[in-house]
Parts: structure tokens; sequence; C-alpha cells
């Protein structure tokens, strides 16, 4: 599954990461073994928020889709 | 005075993530004593300021953009590489950088010193908001964490000043200067081979980041692109992780050294908070709440000091006209420079409330929230979330609107939002749509409303459309870095807004007192020379007189006569609130006689066309001009504004070309469709 997945309050942990923004993503932290939650989906297709260790971001869908996790704790 | 033996000033770059407080420390350490501009041909801000160290020695402090990482990706990243490794002429190489960390976040925060650090640059510190962070049970032990960096980090609350003593201290302190570090083999082995072939010495960062994102980015040789994708393929996959990876994993081991979470955090009011705000249904019902609080602020509240102004205005200006000896000179200073550049001051309360709320709403972190909130709508027609400040910013003045582009990074995606942002209805507008509904809608107070609402529905519209077909044609990205912070919520500082607030005036003065006074004299000029002897003509054979017949024919398929065309042509090289001054002119209304505005309006009605004897302004021709002002770039500063902010003259005129050749079909459509001709 990916962070896109991911429903909102559900722990996951980061296996991979591709796409355009994969450097940017790695920049602030978000790497394989990072553990994330998923605060909100913005409604229509809008923006994932994703909590990292407290640092809270939007990325977009699409950008999302591009970050592979698994469900559960680290 | 100086004294002879007073050593060079101290320069000091400032860089730091978005969010970390950074310019509340710049802010604090300059005061006032700070100059915002841009640097040349590119569209960052420069800010610079200087402070007297403890030793009484002068510092200029430099602000660098706020930025999360130095890999040169945006201008702003671009700007900030160069001034760190002393490469820009019009700033000195630094003699120290500080590094403003953010300490609720210092995993990703320490990403951008440990870059800085391997620059080999001397390097000093900060892990600010620490105050926050203590709050939340995060303990930082410094000196671990400074040993652990190699560089001094010190404890700051730039808010309150806190930690400045001995940041003044280390500052002046002698400074270890480190080579810079190689990056991890055999990354370091393909930048110096490809560093031999590349032009112009490149850095480190910048070859890796070309290395790893592909030789496709802006300002990379096309020459070496194939040789950068060689050596990028010769070092494999793990490339990213060599260089970003490995970072990060230093980080983390310093970190888990240096930094504890005694709690855990309690994130559940701000989490809930995060979800009411980004919700469709609550989310957006705030959302507009604050939006017609906005408004409310603009056209309600700022009524008042608008008033004010204006009456001020007037009554300098009847000063001037009775006091001063009768001549040129006065009606010159009367007619041209009060009454020109008032016209525009009149407007400076409405700016500056859009820019109190605006200032409000971003440090509260809210706006970060109504970001995302938006982003999926602006995506559809190619834009994002960050586009929504300019956008609205520019329905009170497009200039400031396009000055807050500069948040979007995407060079493509920030052209575009500028192209379409003076599409937005600003406040300038407002008088012209006045006069004319109140000219030619004649019915209840609702249908006059129901018009103007339709005229900002209609700017809104264009915008977006424009927008989608700019991203769709000429400006398409590759894509968009659209990764935006959360920040916590806080209680907006007084101190901070209030500083932004001084610049924004002090930088709007300005402008009203160079080129604004020059246009106003100008226009004063144009209109009053060759002097007729018939007073009554002196218009119609003025320069702008004849220049107004002179557009006429092209004019006259959209309803207009000469006169108005002065009106435009006045318009055009001020502002679109001129219009309503320079009609006033022309049909010589006394504007102290009650409402300027609806007398004028009377005025216009009564008017006859020589050629059917009917009524001159006649509904068709009312509509048809409120839709050219709809589209017309009928505004100088505008058109100076986008010139800088885009670097050039080129896409400005291809702005001021798709803006008339819209306002110019639109209008002849109204005007037909109305029933005109």
């Amino acid at each position: 599954m990916t962070l896109a997945d991911v429903l909102p309050g559900r722990p996951a942990v980061v296996e991979s990461i591709d796409g355009p923004l994969a450097t940017r993503l790695l920049e602030i932290g978000l790497a394989p073994g990072s553990a994330v939650e998923v605060v909100q989906r913005v409604a229509l297709g809008g923006p994932v928020i994703v909590d990292l260790r407290g640092f809270v971001f939007g990325v977009r869908r699409g950008d999302a889709a591009a970050v592979r996790v698994r469900e559960g704790a680290p | 005075m100086t004294t002879a033996t007073a050593a060079p000033p101290l320069t000091i770059a400032l860089i730091g993530n978005p969010n970390s407080g950074k310019s509340t420390l710049f802010n604090r350490l300059t005061g006032l004593r700070q100059r915002v501009g841009n640097y040349p041909g590119v569209t960052v801000e420069r800010r610079v300021g200087r402070f007297a160290l403890a030793s009484g020695r002068d510092a200029t402090i430099v602000d660098l953009p706020g930025v999360r990482s130095l890999a040169p990706r945006s201008p702003d990243e671009r700007i900030a590489v160069d001034v760190l490794l002393g490469r820009r002429a019009d700033v000195a190489a630094p003699d120290v950088v500080v590094v403003v960390l953010n300490a609720l976040h210092l995993e990703v925060s320490l990403y951008l010193l440990q870059q800085v650090r391997e620059l080999g640059v001397p390097v000093l510190a900060c892990a600010n908001v620490a105050d926050e962070a203590e709050r939340k049970g995060i303990r930082i032990d410094y000196e671990s964490l400074s040993g652990a960096m190699g560089v001094p980090v010190l404890r700051t609350v730039a808010t309150r000043g806190e930690g400045f003593d001995e940041l003044m201290r280390h500052l002046e302190a002698p400074r270890k200067r480190f080579p810079p570090t190689p990056l991890p083999e055999p990354v370091h082995s393909a930048c110096e081979r490809l560093r031999r072939e590349w032009p112009g010495n490149p850095g480190d960062v910048e070859i890796a980041d070309a290395l790893i994102e592909g030789p496709d980015a802006d300002g990379i040789p096309a020459s070496l692109a194939a040789r950068i994708s060689e050596e990028s393929d010769k070092i494999g996959p793990d490339l990213r992780d060599l260089i970003v990876g490995s970072r990060h994993r230093r980080i983390a081991a310093v970190c888990a050294l240096a930094v504890k979470r005694e709690t855990r955090e309690a994130r559940g009011s701000i989490r809930l908070m995060d979800r009411v705000f980004t919700n469709p249904v609550s989310g957006t019902a705030i959302f507009l709440a604050v939006m017609l609080l906005i408004f409310w602020g603009m056209f309600s509240a700022s009524a008042i000091p608008m008033n004010a102004i204006e009456s001020g205005i007037e009554s300098l200006k009847h000063w001037t006209a009775v006091r001063l000896p009768q001549g040129m000179f006065t009606d010159l200073l009367a007619d041209g420079v009060i009454a020109g550049v008032g016209a525009v001051v009149v407007f400076l309360p409405q700016i500056i409330l859009l820019f109190l709320f605006l200032g409000i709403l971003e440090d509260s972190g809210y706006l970060s929230r109504a970001v995302l909130l938006l982003d999926k709508p602006l995506s559809l027609v190619g834009l994002s979330g960050r586009g929504f400040v300019p956008l609205l910013g520019s329905m009170a003045c497009a200039v400031p609107g396009v000055m807050a582009t500069r948040v979007i990074p995407d060079a493509r995606e920030r052209l575009a939002t500028i192209l379409v942002a003076p599409l937005m209805t600003c406040s300038a507008r407002l008088p012209v749509y006045t006069v004319l509904i109140g000219t030619v809608i004649v019915g209840s107070a609702a249908t006059q409303a129901f018009v103007l609402l339709g005229l900002y529905m209609l700017g809104l519209a264009s915008a977006l459309a424009v927008a989608l077909v700019l991203r769709r044609t000429t400006l398409r990205s590759r894509r968009t870095d659209f990764v935006v912070e959360l920040p916590p919520y806080r209680w907006p500082s007084l101190r901070t807004t209030g500083m932004q607030l001084w610049q924004r005036t002090k930088m709007f003065l300005k402008r009203a007192g160079t080129v604004i006074l020059g246009i106003s004299i100008l226009l004063w000029f144009l209109t009053n020379f060759p002097k007729s002897p018939e007073p009554a003509h002196q218009l119609e054979r003025s320069v702008a007189g004849r220049a107004g017949k002179l557009v006429e024919p092209a004019i006259r398929p959209l309803g207009y006569d000469w006169k108005i065309g002065i009106g435009l042509l006045t318009s055009f090289f001020s502002a679109r609130e001129v219009f309503v001054s320079s009609m006033s002119t022309i049909y010589s209304v006394d504007a102290g006689e009650g409402d300027p505005e609806a007398s004028l309006a009377r005025r216009l009605r009564e008017e006859r066309d020589p050629g059917t004897g009917g009524p001159r302004w006649t509904r068709p021709v009312g509509l048809s001009l409120m839709v050219f002002y709809v589209f017309a770039m009928l505004c100088s500063s505008t058109v100076v504004t986008v010139a800088r902010e885009s670097a050039s003259w080129r896409w400005a005129l291809v702005q001021v070309g798709f803006m008339s050749a819209l306002a110019y079909v639109a209008a002849f459509v109204t005007y037909r469709v109305a029933g005109g001709g």
C-alpha cells in the first residue's frame, strides 16, 4: 500500500520512496523505516497531511502514492 | 562619527528553514535598520540589515530566503548557495553564517546545518523557538549537540530576545575554519571529474543535485547532459541515499545523543484543529467566514481612514490653491501632484489592512491549512494552493499580490500566477465600477450589488481560465514541489506584524513618492499644454485631448468617445481609479459638493450624444466599459512590478498584450449583445 491509502489516525512505516519528490521528502527525513501517521486526507483528492515525528506537512495525493508503506508501528 | 581604527563591518549571512523564526531573529537584531529589495535579475527578495555588535563594531546581516536544503532547485536556493559561497558581486562573502534551526524539529532542520557545514564556511547555529520545544518536553543538550555537529549551537527564543547576548559573543569569537567536507565515494570522484568539464567552477551541492535529479534542470549546460547521466548511471541506484540518506543517518545519530523527548507529546487539540480546518464542510465554512471578514475589513472598516485621508488631501489641495499665489506652479502642485499622488495614497488603509489580515493568518498558522484546503481546486487550473495568497492579495492591489508569488518555488507556476493575478478585482477598480453602475444601472440597490458581484466573479473566472490555458501551453511544469509544512498554531506577534506592516507602508509610500509622483506631473502637463485661448476647449486641444481623439476610432466599436479615451489613457499610464478623477476633470464636476462619485454619475447620465441627441452614457456603453476594466491592464505600477518580479520586460508586455486583447473583444461583445451600436 502507499501513503495515499493510509486512513487518518493509523500509524504506518515507510518502505520506499519514489517519484519526482523523492529527494525533497528524503531531505525532510522521510526515509525507509520512518514511522508516520496520516492526520487527514483533504477531500476530493486533495493533499495528504502527514505527521513525521511531530513535523506535520502536506503532500499531494499523487506524490504520496509514490511512497510505499506498510501499516503498523515500527 | 566613526573612529579611524574601527574594524570593517562583520558580514553575517542568516539562513534557516521556513517557520524557524529566522525573520523574527533578523528583525530583532536589526530593528528598523534594514533595507528590502531584490537581487537583480531574479525574483528573490534581498533583505539586508545592520546592527552594532557588543564591541561596538558594525555588522551587516543578509537575511536569506527560507529554505530546507541547499540543493539548488529554486531561485531561492540558488541565491542562498551563491551568497554563502561569496559568489555574488552585490553581497560580500560572509564572515560567518548563522543557521537558524527549529528546535521543535531538529531532525528536519539539522539537514540544512549539515549542508552548510559541508561547504566549509564558518558556521554558528541557533536552536530557535527553544521555549516551545521545552514546553513540549524536548530536551536539548547543547554541549553535546555542538560537539557532535562540530558547530556551536546556541539556545535562542527570537520573539523575546533570549540567547542574544551569547549569540553576540559568539559572533565576535574566533572561529574554526573547516575545509569543505567531501561527499562520500564514489560521488566525490564523480563530482571532481564533472567539475573539470563544467564551466564556472560549480560547487558539490550543484553537481550532486544534477546527478540526483538528472541533467535537464535550469542552469545546467546542455553539453554536459550526457556526461551527467553517464556518471549518475555509474554510481547506480544508491546515489540519492549516498548523498541525502547519509546526512540523515548522521543527524539521527547526533539527535539520539543530544535530544531527549521527555513526555509524550499532547498533540490532541492541534490534531483536532488541523482536521477541522481542512475538513470539506467545517474547513470550507471557516475559510468562507475568514474571507468575509477580510472583505468586510477591506471595504467597510477601511472606509473611515480612507475618508479621512481623502478629506485631508482635499483640504491640502484647497489650501494650496487658495493660499499660494495663483499661477501654473500652484495648479501643478494642487491638480497634478496632490491630486495624483493623493488618489493612490487613499488606498493605503486598504493595503495595510490586507497585509495585517494576511500577517495574522500567516503567523497564526491558519494560512498553511488554507493552502492545503485550496490546493486541489487550484490544481485543476494548473496552479497550486500556494497561489491562493497572491490571488487573494491581488484583490487589494495586484502589486503586493504579484510580490506574494515569491512563495511559489516552481518558476513556471510562479510566472503563471503573476500573469493572472491582475485579473483579480483590485480595489482600484471599485471606484470605477461604483461610478459606472451608478450611471447606467438604474434599479434597486440589490440589482446594483448583483452587477458588482458579477464583475468580481468575472475577474476570478477569467484569472482561473487564463491560468489553465497558460499551464496547458507555454508554461507547463515538469513537476510541482508541493511539500507544505503545517507549523504549530501561534498567537501572532505584535512586533513582527508591526514591522512587516511598516516595511510594506514604506515601500508603498516610496512608490507613491517616485513613480506615481512623476506620472502625475507628466499628466498635468499633458492636459494643460499647449494652452488654448478658450478654457472650455483646453482639454480638447491639449496633448491628452489630441491623444484621446487619436485613439477614438479604435475604441468607437466599443461605444467610447474621445473623452473616455483620455480616461483609458490616463488609467493606462497611472492606475485604474484615475479614470474617475479624469472623468471628473473632463466633465468639470465640482467634487467638493456632496458625494463626489454620486454627483459624477448624475452628470454622466445627463450628458447628451451630440450626434443623436440621446443620452451619451447608455447602458451598453457603461456595461462595455465595466467589462473593459475587468480585463484591461490599466495600471503602470503593476506592469513595472511584473517586469521586475518576472525578471524580464517580455512577460510584462505579453501580459499587457493578452489582457488588452481580452478587454477589447469582451467589451465589443458586451456592447453588441447589450444592444449598442
